[in-house]
């Protein structure tokens, strides 16, 4: 089918409502327009040359005929081109990757990198046996858990301890007949426990009851 | 393939003697194809006569360097889109704002040529071509009447077969719909 057949097809299935052929072109052009153009055509190329100073026309002509004009190229270059570039194609060393020693030691080094890194990383996040190290165990444990909540352990640890029972109190009683107040408050200044208690009302008051 | 009359064109055009003659001969063969592409464009004569003689001196200053890896007319249609499109973007710039927006700057030159004729069917697919973008306006033209084959027009336009064909078909449509909504 002829590309003029296949553009009619085209049109009917695309645009049936266009018509084909083309009709002729509306606008009008100056009579006797088209035999004056390549005169006029061909008169301002001479006048654009002849602007030109002389020496320059001649050195323009100079390039026009002889290729690559003025720059000058070895003789049978272009024929020996290819087979130059093939040659050196085959020439250039290939080193192969497993015979470069920097790459080598790199490599080498970066894998020991690793496995210190990984090695540390593990020795971190491992959790201690609580018999065989029940100290590292308690120190394990003790970071997972957040510093407000450890002191406010500590603190109602404290407040139960120093809470007696009634029998205790009793007891405590039995023992300390015969010791006087001033002489256990002395006691308790001595080891301090009276400091770690006074921050609650009535603090001395509680213990001497 | 080249066309065995341009080669011949190309070989007298590259000897001194007969380069003139040769010239004028390859003007005479492709002036008016290159003509009515570049008016369909630029709507005006006098735009037209400049842009087209542009294109010569451009093709006798360019055409020793010519590679014949393409036809030569397609290279001489590729040179002509591109002063078309250096020359509209130049004259978008000047444009100055219109007085009214019912018509497009391009109508009003198509309306004031003196032989024009709303009624006739080559005027109103004049204007309806005249709606198209730039680029689908080329495509069109090119395929509709100068019959391009799309290889041909993708190594004018530098775009692809592809692209070519869904632009062609766009504007077949919106041309038809132009027509028949008239």
């Amino acid at each position: 089918m002829s590309e003029q057949q296949q553009i009619k097809q085209e049109l009917a299935t695309l645009a049936p409502g266009l018509p084909v052929p083309s009709p002729a072109m509306p606008f009008s052009v100056p009579g006797g327009y088209f035999e004056q153009l390549p005169a006029a055509v061909m008169d301002r190329i001479r006048l654009e040359e002849d602007e030109l100073p002389e020496i320059l026309r001649t050195l323009k002509e100079k390039n026009r005929s002889v290729a690559g004009w003025p720059f000058e190229v070895p003789t049978g270059y272009f024929d020996q081109a290819q087979d130059t570039i093939a040659t050196r194609q085959h020439k250039t060393p290939v080193i192969s990757f497993h015979k470069r020693p920097f790459l080598k030691y790199a490599v080498a080094a970066a894998v020991l990198l690793m496995l210190f890194g990984v090695g540390r990383w593990y020795q971190q996040t491992k959790t201690p046996d609580i018999e065989t190290d029940p100290e590292s165990w308690v120190r394990k444990e003790i970071e997972k858990e957040s510093t407000d909540k450890i002191e406010s352990y500590v603190e109602a640890t404290l407040i139960e301890s120093s809470e007696l029972s009634s029998d205790d109190k009793k007891e405590i009683a039995l023992l300390t007949n015969d010791i006087s107040q001033e002489e256990i408050l002395y006691l308790l200044n001595e080891t301090a426990l009276l400091s770690t208690t006074s921050n609650e009302s009535g603090g001395q008051q509680k213990i001497l009851n | 393939m080249a066309d065995y009359a341009d080669i011949e064109l190309l070989h007298r055009f590259r000897v001194p003697a007969t380069r003139d003659a040769a010239f004028t001969d390859l003007i005479k063969k492709y002036q008016e194809r290159l003509y009515w592409h570049i008016r369909r464009m630029v709507l005006s004569h006098e735009d037209a006569n400049d842009l087209l003689q542009n294109v010569f001196i451009r093709v006798w200053n360019a055409l020793d360097k010519f590679r014949e890896e393409s036809q030569l007319y397609t290279w001489l249609y590729r040179i002509a889109t591109n002063e078309c499109l250096s020359f509209l973007e130049q004259q978008k710039k000047k444009a100055t704002l219109a007085l009214s927006d019912d018509e497009s700057g391009v109508e009003r030159q198509l309306k004031a040529d003196a032989h024009f004729d709303a009624q006739k069917l080559e005027w109103k697919l004049q204007l309806a071509i005249q709606q198209l973008p730039e680029k689908q306006r080329l495509v069109f033209s090119l395929r509709y009447f100068d019959e391009m084959p799309y290889e041909e027009m993708s190594k004018v336009l530098d775009t692809t077969e592809g692209a070519l064909k869904a632009s062609y078909h766009h504007a077949a449509k919106k041309i038809e719909r132009f027509l028949l909504d008239d």
